[in-house]
């Protein structure tokens, strides 16, 4: 072949390319900014705006954000001085990992004790309470809108003092997103029977597009309140609350019930010692049998549990000098698999990032089968914390 | 290993002479040798790339050479190995880019992705972004030459409604 042909050649395959070059390779850096620059980049030009405002580039962006680090940490409802006084209460704080110190987020809601869904999703967070009306928030923008009470809350609500929180007031509300559609849905599933329903339990789902609540088919088992419901794969999760607790998932695309499994450990666990949570996509239980705590992991595929990891927490306390609740002692929650920069590498040495949910004064990281137990951050308050990844989401 | 070797050639006429291996980092090369685009004994032209940026692309192709197999070997390689093995090449990245202007640096990404070397993008992105990310909107225009077509009222509004990311 001659270079006049092989020059054509290259210039056939480059130049389609070419033609959309200057745009293409600048969007190709603006998705590697992070949340903050890019809103501020807004008022570069009109373009500029246009990229970042469009979902196929947030997409783009949050994506990039999650196989580049470990995600942030937003601590909610921090009481910063050591006494009962909700007006003290600061709402939002966020924590990069790796730092000392945690950057208030100033909100329109402060003194307000916000509970938050442990599962966030595209950088978008759930906070509620029991009889207040709740709010869809991304940290990152500070955007947020309210989120009306639930039948269920607005129950508590008119019942007001004759309303007995021991009943129903620990029931948590999830959060999670239809993965077909897109569509983001708080789920609020609790326990009935003696407050004028005949069903085992009733299930509320927030609908963002009418702004309401709507009830579907609720679960044929009764709930283990206390625990949080975790959001993995388009599913929501609880414990059943059954002699042999099983994990019950909700479907949030055809929103159907269903038992996935046993869950791995013994009948009649301690409520207040078994937790679950969602590392690197995967659904996992945890139980603690004081001084160990296990964590397994589900295998969607077979329907079985794997261990991964066990905590010496008689070990851990002691080393970082937490009081252990004597007989109050509660499971620690975990949070997160960090060190995502190996993601790709498919690096098994990840450290895992839990906190005490009894004391929440600090994060602690422990290296699998390893005796280490790091401090990653401490305050006198961590109120509740939860992992997200910065976005420019709003819903 | 003559027979592997291939020649390039830049837009001011200079010669470079690379293993195929090596080339074919580029999805261009790649395909033009796939269909026999490729003269044995005459270079191939590269008419958007001068020479000094394709002697940093070559220099970076060279580097990244054993990438593909790599995949393969994965399994066998021990966890340090493989964990060596990729700081070594980060921290060669990280050498490779620290020294280069910003001008170099859009040059290189150009040139990336003409030829088409996605891990060469990725990188270049990355570290332009790093560069830029706190940086004003003032600074960013001038370093695109990109003119504000707002007007002082729009940007006004706009930088109200995002006031927290300029504090």
């Amino acid at each position: 072949m001659s270079t006049m042909q092989s020059q054509a050649c290259l210039k056939k395959q480059g130049s389609l390319k070419m033609e959309s070059l200057h745009h293409y390779v600048v969007e190709r850096i603006m998705e590697r900014l992070p949340a903050k620059s890019l809103a501020r980049f807004k008022v570069v030009a009109k373009a500029w705006k246009s990229t970042i405002e469009s979902r196929y580039f947030q997409e783009k962006q949050l994506r990039n954000r999650q196989l580049s680090g470990d995600p942030d940490v937003l601590m909610v409802s921090i009481k910063p001085h050591d006494d009962d006084d909700d007006s003290n209460l600061e709402s939002l704080r966020t924590l990069v990992l790796g730092s000392s110190s945690s950057v208030k987020i100033p909100t329109l809601w402060e003194g307000i004790s916000y509970s938050v869904c442990h599962s966030t999703c595209d950088g978008i967070v759930c906070l509620y309470h029991h009889f207040e009306p709740g709010l869809v928030i991304n940290p990152t923008t500070r955007w947020y809108r309210p989120l009306p009470l639930c039948h269920f809350q607005q129950l508590i609500h008119d019942l007001g003092e004759s309303y007995d929180p021991a009943d129903h007031s620990c029931f948590n509300l999830g959060f999670g997103k239809d993965k077909f559609t897109g569509t983001y849905k708080p789920v609020w599933l609790y326990n009935t029977g003696m407050i004028g329903f005949d069903q085992n339990t009733t299930c509320e789902v927030f609908d963002l597009s009418t702004d309401t609540w709507r009830y579907v088919t609720p679960a044929a088992y009764r709930i283990v309140a206390i625990t949080d419901p975790v959001f993995v794969h388009g599913s929501l999760h609880w414990f059943t609350q059954c002699e042999e607790t099983k994990v019950l998932s909700f479907d949030l695309h055809t929103e159907v019930f269903q038992v996935v499994a046993k869950a791995p450990f013994a009948a009649n666990p301690e409520h207040l010692n078994i937790v679950m949570c969602n590392l690197d996509n995967r659904l996992c239980v945890s139980e603690m049998k004081w001084p160990c705590q296990k964590i397994w992991s589900f295998h969607s595929s077979n329907k079985t549990w794997d261990t991964i990891y066990t905590l010496d927490l008689d070990f851990a306390y002691f080393w970082h000098n937490i009081p252990t609740g004597g007989t109050r002692r509660r499971a620690i929650l975990p949070l997160a698999l960090l060190d995502a920069e190996t993601k790709k590498k498919k690096k098994k040495k990840k450290k895992l990032l839990f906190f005490d949910r009894l004391v929440s004064r600090g994060l602690f990281t422990h290296e699998l089968g390893t005796l280490s137990y790091e401090a990653a951050f401490s305050a006198t308050s961590i109120g509740y914390p939860v992992c997200y990844f910065p976005s420019l989401f709003s819903i | 290993m003559s027979s592997n070797m291939i020649m390039l050639k830049s837009s001011d006429g200079a010669s470079f002479e690379i293993e195929e291996a090596a080339a074919r980092k580029s999805k261009i090369i790649a395909n033009m040798i796939e269909v026999e685009c490729v003269d044995e004994d005459k270079a191939i032209p590269l008419q958007n790339v001068t020479g000094n940026i394709l002697a940093l692309v070559i220099e970076y192709c060279n580097k990244h050479i054993v990438d593909d197999d790599d995949d393969v070997a994965t399994e066998e390689a021990s966890e340090e190995e493989e964990e060596a093995k990729k700081k070594k090449v980060d921290d060669w990245e990280a050498e490779f880019m620290n020294s280069m202007s910003l001008e170099t640096m859009f040059e290189l990404l150009l040139a990336a992705n003409y030829l088409n070397i996605k891990s060469l993008i990725d990188l270049v992105c990355q570290t332009i972004a790093n560069n830029i990310k706190d940086k004003t909107p003032e600074e960013v225009r001038k370093i695109f030459s990109i003119e504000n077509d707002f007007t002082p009222e729009e940007e006004e509004e706009i930088r109200k409604e995002n006031a927290w990311a300029f504090g």
